[in-house]
């Protein structure tokens, strides 16, 4: 009996120990979950209403008493099946009335009571001149109501061409009253000068007309006389400030702002917190001719474009701009911006830039100059969406369609695995006792290797890239031609690599064209090196650096380069994946002045002649239509403080005519969330890596190449391909329809085939319907 | 320090420009960076900037002045309406989102929070020179006043900060601040605790040298660096920030206010610290970075910015204050924009937190996950690769410790590693070692009775001599030898009986400064402070033969009018001579450091004093000799010498510096005239 008992207790301790021990073992796992998986629910839902998501849309509407009237100043001058354009003669204003909505947008803001912007947003055009006599200080945001000037009109057949022949800017009403005695010659100029006045003595050319779209502005380059200019330059033409303006938080709904991947303003009262409003040149800054450190972007500017939603789902506007483009800036002011209690968002046109020479070698002091830097007419088309275009899924939506109608886009017709981008860091170079001495990161028989091994692991889809493959290495040693480094293999087993990868893929060879070092020997310093328009050389210095200049080329050096090496690529049965080329505009100098139009030109031929085999990294809009893969496609937009959500304009734009690839994965700290949001923004991967550890880079100007390891990266590029493939297979050649934010973190993509994606970046499971999506992760619905 | 980031932020931003960089997305607008070597390296973003408010939970927070997060996650934020002279404390929970206002009835400038364990708020109010213990319920407690005590001094009592310790003693800041003024709890003024010292610099101690009384009356009102905020942590030590230090910027104060923290690589004018979840210490500067360090103060994350035009996110316009939750968020107020700004953590620095945790509790095996999946985020992470060198070392893989040790530049480490790993070659070669030496002892015992090595040395010796009596350029550099056991004869005969020509001198010189290379290049890492690949081959020419020469030059001269008997090529060829005993220190000490720890690191000071020591002697011998001298008249020639070494150098460069204005004169008007033409 006894020992029965004794078996018992044995058995009933034991038992305990297990389920304690197990129990215990539960509950540290459980506990360290909730540590690494969720935050405070403070931080938690700052985090989903950041602006690194998008928030679900506010579809409140419009109230009626903040809709544009009508007046009986306002005459009906063009209509077609879905507008009406009104022109009033006094005023200069333009008003459009969509026929589906009845909303009204006017081209300027009635009675606008903003401080010293209040003339420039009454106007429908507005000026910034330039005071030559004045060490060319520019008087910026004149309207035209405050302008003394005569007009004459002919009407068009949709439209009309408003003739403006600008005296000269009045301070006061009374100086504008005192301006029709002068032209009678009642008053002397000297009398009205006492009243304010500062003489422009300009004229220009405004044509309104009405498209099946909206309306259209242009301005004919031409038409631009300034007949005073050794007192006065127009420095800008606004074209209609106030189109698309709200007044604080009135009327619901955003701008729409084109920078990295896309941004929202909200229309909130923002209780006077931004003070700065957004001013960025679209394609970037111009290198040669200002100071490129005055942007807040990090992004420049890729597409024309910006839009307005007044009233989600309800009416919108996206302007396009078609004509000046290389000397636009978007102006976008939340309210409080300037203490103006307006959301604006315009472009102003540059027609005269001022810039300041110096005469000294140091660049220091100097006089301020002028240039006409518009070669070009100004041409911008506003388009009016209504209802469920309304939104900035509509804005992209509209510009995807006047790209393909333009004939710059063309959807794609493919389906299947999605391809991955697979860069290969070959080679750089690091300084030794004398000069500098090459690193080998990963061997041609390595590259092979890496390869064959994702092929293997069903990775049959992939764009190669190889870095670093020519003399001397990546860093410093571009533009380079077709000339490999030996140490990495024969000629011959670099030519087989390719035939190699030709079987199934290819491979494109990394070059950059536009920017050297100096110990770059394709590129005289002398004669190659570009000036920009002060006369000095664009060379950057990077102390710490291996290679410790970098030198900004000539576009036409560039294009002689690029040109002459274009037979090479094709005998060697090689891509290019070009650097910089489709993403820089600057204005250059070499005895006479080249300006950005000049650039784009001559990168325009580049382009050209490399349809088919020329790839680009975040190409700008004019290079889409070369561009089959864009690379390095952003992923959030610059985070500015008064944007209120990142959107995926420009994957709206693109997905499903151009392939979209992520930054490198490699740099990725942010784990499962940016898988998730590549998915939810149409994006493929990519991943840089090397043979060789990466600390190899140390010394070398790649060290932000920090981790690239093959080793370490295998299994995790094929794990993450694998995971995105899964959703994107399912819409690869399928373009972007809708986009629904249900609720805070959980996004619903619906694409052209029919395909919905659900992405939930919350850490609970999300429902929608029958539909469930857990945390973290993302669900693919209605797919065949 | 700060030069070298500004360097590599431009240098970023130009290959932003050209579209050349890849940036590491994760949709933040600054860099991060680590530290290597003591040099700031690129790295995996580690903190996202999240949000930016003017108001927590609708609860505006006018201009807010300190923040406080304690143990229970309550956030509690010091406020002020400057225009109405209003203040208040906003305490908040993080998990449950409840929100209470208390203080608004009293405060009217409220400029520092703190709470302890029990639930105690400590306010100090700057305008009502004022500071306050509220009881967890917000009602007055203690008020701490002007003290009246004559350790107090003539400061106007502005009360910025306020930290209170596990004892109750109450730490107060003022506003420009000498130190801490302690109070007991009950209010009771003690005195002034962890001030900062002024550090005599060069040009302080010229000056208290050569200004006049009143010169030097007016010049010591100077004040020691204000001391900008502070922090207590866990174990109640005190953490203080000052402004305009370098290097010592942050100080962790022990119980009689020394500091327990080593140098550190800080931004120079540090606004607040903030001690975090692990003994991690935050700070951020006037300039809006941001630096984490552990525990022993070695950087981990450097990141943030400035922006005045309050337009791009994560970075500052006057930041003045930052706290850290128990999950790694950050929280800073910016007083100039009238915002809390939050910062979570990215898995990135979530890994490398809990491998410091782990490391931290000695729990060096178990870091070696964390730290291997932080090196695969970031392979030149120095602190990963020290991290896992730990963890290697204590399971005894003492082999692969090393290399990790080496990437990590940890030479501390290192050394410890390398003593097992020689202590295990040496125990398992310690037969061979043995037969070794005894057959060596045999042999040269048995060669002093019997010579019979003579067989084999003999042919040598004599070959040797042979070699020296042809070619006379190495028989005049193995004069050295000569002159090192006698400089007086030596010194006779090189300038009486031309001994040793020029040409040799130089070839020698020349195989010095090999020597010198060699032993820059090759020395130990464990004695090696320089980085490799940027040592310079001109500057170290620069180094040393610019003195070298310069001394040669103004020697000559100066014994010339001194009656000294050296003529150039004298001290020139003697000069090289009298350097040796440090040159042939330089090779035995190259090879020592291969195999020597820092348990034997006195070996190596000793050579190196023994060398330096010896060369010094002999320097002043070859002096006196050279120039028959007396003692002092070498002392005087030495000295003139080392001056006029200084003045040519000095004229030099302002002949330098004329001759360059002049050229830039000439390409100006060349450049006008073209540019204008």
């Amino acid at each position: 009996m006894a020992n029965i008992f004794k078996k018992v207790i044995v058995l009933v301790i034991l038992s305990f120990t297990i389920v304690g021990t197990v129990k215990a073992l539960q509950i540290t796992s459980v506990s360290s979950e909730v540590d690494t998986s969720s935050n405070y629910q403070f931080i938690e839902d700052a985090k989903l209403a950041s602006s690194r998501y998008s928030r679900p849309e506010d579809y409140e509407v419009v109230d009626l008493a903040y809709y544009v009237e009508i007046t009986a100043d306002d005459a009906l001058i063009a209509s077609n099946s879905n507008f009406e354009l009104y022109f009033n003669e006094e005023t200069i204003d333009f008003k459009v009335k969509d026929l589906t909505t009845n909303y009204v947008w006017a081209t300027s803001v009635e009675d606008a009571d903003a401080g010293t912007y209040s003339s420039f947003l009454q106007s429908s055009i507005a000026i910034d001149y330039i005071q030559v006599e004045k060490d060319m200080l520019i008087k910026e945001n004149v309207g035209l109501i405050d302008i003394a000037l005569t007009t004459e009109y002919e009407l068009l057949n949709d439209g009309v061409k408003v003739s403006l022949d600008l005296g000269g800017y009045c301070s006061s009403r009374n100086c504008v009253r005192m301006y029709d005695r002068y032209l009678d010659g009642d008053i002397t100029l000297e009398q009205l000068i006492t009243a304010g006045y500062v003489e422009i003595d300009a004229a220009f050319d405004v044509e309104v007309r009405l498209t099946d779209s909206g309306i259209c502005a242009k301005v004919p380059v031409e038409s631009i006389v300034e007949r005073s200019s050794e007192k006065v330059l127009i420095s800008s033409i606004t074209l209609f400030p106030g189109l698309g303006a709200t007044e604080m938080d009135n009327i619901p709904g955003y701008m729409v702002i084109p920078d990295g991947a896309g941004a929202l303003i909200r229309y909130e009262d923002n209780e006077g917190q931004f003070q700065t409003p957004l001013i960025e040149r679209f394609y970037g800054s111009n290198l040669g001719l200002e100071e490129y450190s005055t942007s807040v972007v990090n992004y420049p500017l890729s597409m024309p474009i910006f839009g307005a939603v007044h009233g989600v789902d309800q009416n919108a506007v996206i302007g396009i701009v078609e004509g000046g483009q290389y000397n636009a800036r978007l102006h976008a002011f939340p309210n409080g911006a300037r203490s103006i209690p307006y959301n604006l968002i315009f472009t102003k046109f540059d027609v005269n830039q001022v810039y300041r020479q110096s005469y000294l070698s140091d660049g220091t002091g100097g006089i301020n100059k002028n240039i006409r830097t518009l070669q070009e007419d100004i041409s911008i088309s506003y388009n009016f969406l209504n209802n469920q275009d309304a939104n900035y899924v509509g804005i992209a939506n509209n510009y995807r369609d006047y790209l393909i109608d333009n004939s710059v886009l063309e959807l794609q017709n493919q389906s299947g695995d999605i391809d991955i981008f697979l860069n290969y860091l070959m080679s750089d170079s690091e300084l030794s006792f004398f000069g500098s001495t090459l690193v080998q990161m990963s061997t041609v028989k390595q590259v092979k290797e890496m390869y064959d091994y994702f092929v293997e692991q069903g990775i049959v889809n992939q764009k190669v890239a190889l870095m670093g493959w020519n003399e001397g290495g990546y860093s410093g040693m571009l533009p380079s031609k077709i000339d490999y480094e030996n140490s990495l293999g024969s000629n011959a087993s670099f030519r087989d690599l390719i035939e190699h990868i030709n079987q199934t893929n290819s491979v494109m060879l990394i070059n950059n064209y536009v920017a050297g070092s100096e110990d770059t020997s394709r590129i005289s310093y002398r004669t190659d090196v570009a000036k920009g328009i002060n006369r000095f050389k664009l060379e950057f210095e990077r102390p710490l650096a291996v290679h410790e200049m970098i030198y900004a080329i000539y576009p036409d050096v560039s294009n002689e380069l690029a040109l002459s090496d274009y037979e090479d690529y094709l005998d060697e049965n090689v891509e290019v994946l070009f650097e910089s080329i489709a993403s820089i505009l600057f204005t250059t100098y070499d005895g006479e002045v080249h300006f950005r139009e000049d650039a784009y030109q001559a990168y325009l031929e580049i382009m050209e002649t490399y349809d088919g085999i020329g790839n680009y990294f975040y190409p700008f809009s004019y290079a889409y239509k070369y561009t089959d893969s864009f690379f390095e496609v952003p992923l959030y937009n610059s985070q500015l403080k008064y944007y209120d959500d990142l959107v995926p304009l420009l994957q709206i734009v693109l997905k499903g005519s151009i392939d979209l690839y992520a930054s490198y994965l490699n740099f990725n700290s942010l784990g499962r969330e940016t898988l998730l949001n590549i998915i939810d923004f149409g994006m493929n991967p990519s991943f840089v890596l090397t043979y060789e550890p990466s600390s190899e880079l140390k010394n070398t100007d790649m060290g932000r190449f920090f981790t690239t390891e093959y080793d370490l990266w295998k299994e995790t590029v094929s794990e993450q391909y694998n995971y995105v493939n899964g959703a994107l297979k399912y819409v690869n050649g399928a373009y972007i329809v809708a986009r629904e934010v249900i609720d805070y973190g959980f996004v619903k993509v619906t694409y052209s085939n029919g395909v919905d994606i659900y992405i939930n970046y919350t850490s609970s499971n999300k429902t929608d319907g029958a539909i469930t999506v857990p945390y973290m992760d993302y669900y693919v619905g209605g797919a065949s | 320090m700060k030069k070298i980031l500004s360097v590599i932020i431009v240098s970023l931003l130009v290959l932003v420009t050209f579209g050349t960089v890849t940036h590491a997305e994760s949709g933040v607008r600054y860099n991060t960076f680590t530290s290597s070597n003591g040099e700031y390296v690129r790295t995996q973003t580690a903190y996202i900037a999240l949000s930016e408010s003017d108001s927590v939970l609708g609860e505006s927070l006018d201009t807010p002045n300190d923040i406080y997060i304690d143990e229970d996650n309550y956030v509690y934020i010091a406020s002020s309406n400057l225009v109405e002279n209003t203040g208040k404390i906003i305490k908040f929970n993080l998990a449950s989102n409840e929100i209470t206002i208390f203080g608004d009835t009293f405060l009217i400038n409220p400029t520092g929070v703190f709470v302890n364990e029990d639930g105690y708020i400590y306010v100090a109010d700057k305008a009502a020179e004022k500071a306050y213990r509220l009881t967890p319920n917000g009602q007055v407690d203690v008020e701490y006043l002007e003290p009246t005590s004559p350790l107090y001094g003539e400061d106007k009592f502005q009360p910025r900060k306020i930290v209170s310790d596990s004892k109750g003693n109450v730490y107060i800041l003022n506003n420009g601040s000498k130190g801490l003024m302690q109070y007991s709890a009950a209010g009771e003024f003690f005195g002034y605790f962890g001030t900062n010292t002024i550090s005599p610099s060069l040009r302080t101690v010229l000056q208290f040298m050569f200004f006049t009384d009143e010169q030097r009356d007016r010049l010591f009102t100077i004040f020691p660096p204000e001391i900008s905020n502070m922090d207590i942590d866990d174990r109640g030590l005190i953490h203080t920030v000052s402004l305009g230090v370098e290097e010592y910027g942050v100080k962790r104060l022990n119980i009689s206010g020394d500091n327990l923290l080593p140098s550190m690589m800080n931004d120079i004018n540090l606004a607040d610290v903030y001690v975090g979840p692990i003994g991690n210490i935050y700070v951020i500067s006037r300039s809006g970075t941001i630096s984490e360090y552990d525990m022993e103060g070695n950087l981990l994350f450097y990141f943030g910015g400035q922006d005045v035009s309050n337009q791009i996110k994560g970075t500052f316009n006057i930041p003045s204050a930052i706290a850290v939750d128990d999950r790694y968020n950050i929280y800073v107020l910016d007083e100039g924009n009238k915002e809390l700004q939050i910062f979570i953590p990215t898995e990135f620095a979530t890994l490398v937190h809990s491998a410091i945790s782990l490391y931290q509790n000695g729990q060096y095996l178990d870091s070696k996950g964390p730290w291997e999946e932080v090196l695969k985020m970031n392979d030149l992470f120095d602190l990963a690769h020290s991290g896992l060198g730990n963890a290697y070392y204590s399971s005894g893989d003492y082999e692969t410790a090393l290399t990790e040790y080496e990437i990590s530049y940890d030479r501390a480490g290192y050394s410890d590693a390398y003593w097992e790993v020689r202590n295990d070659w040496l125990l398992g070669n310690i037969e061979t070692v043995l037969i070794i030496a005894l057959v060596l002892l045999v042999v040269y015992f048995v060669n002093m009775r019997v010579h019979f090595m003579a067989f084999a040395t003999g042919p040598i010796k004599k070959g040797f001599k042979k070699v020296r009596k042809k070619v006379r350029v190495i028989d005049e550099m193995l004069y050295v030898f000569r002159y090192l056991k006698n400089p007086s004869d030596g010194s006779y005969e090189i300038k009486r009986k031309k001994r040793v020509s020029m040409f040799s001198a130089t070839i020698l010189l020349a195989i010095y400064f090999l020597i010198y290379l060699i032993y820059i290049y090759k020395l130990g890492i464990l004695f090696n402070y320089r980085v490799i690949s940027e040592i310079n081959i001109m500057e170290e020419m620069l180094k040393i033969f610019l003195p070298f020469f310069l001394w040669v030059i103004s020697n000559t001269l100066v014994s010339s009018i001194r009656e000294g008997e050296g003529k150039f090529k004298d001290v020139y060829v003697s000069t090289i001579f009298s350097v040796t005993p440090i040159i042939i220190v330089l090779p035995i000490v190259t090879l020592l450091s291969q195999v020597l720890t820092y348990n034997e690191e006195f070996i190596i000071n000793l050579l190196m004093f023994v060398g330096y020591g010896a060369t010094f002697i002999y320097f002043f011998i070859m002096v006196k000799e050279i120039h028959y001298y007396q003692v002092k008249e070498s002392l005087g020639s030495i000295f003139i010498s080392f001056f006029t070494m200084i003045m040519l150098l000095l004229s030099t460069i302002i002949i330098y510096i004329i001759l360059n204005e002049v050229v830039t004169l000439v390409r100006d008007i060349i450049m006008e005239v073209v540019t204008r033409g």
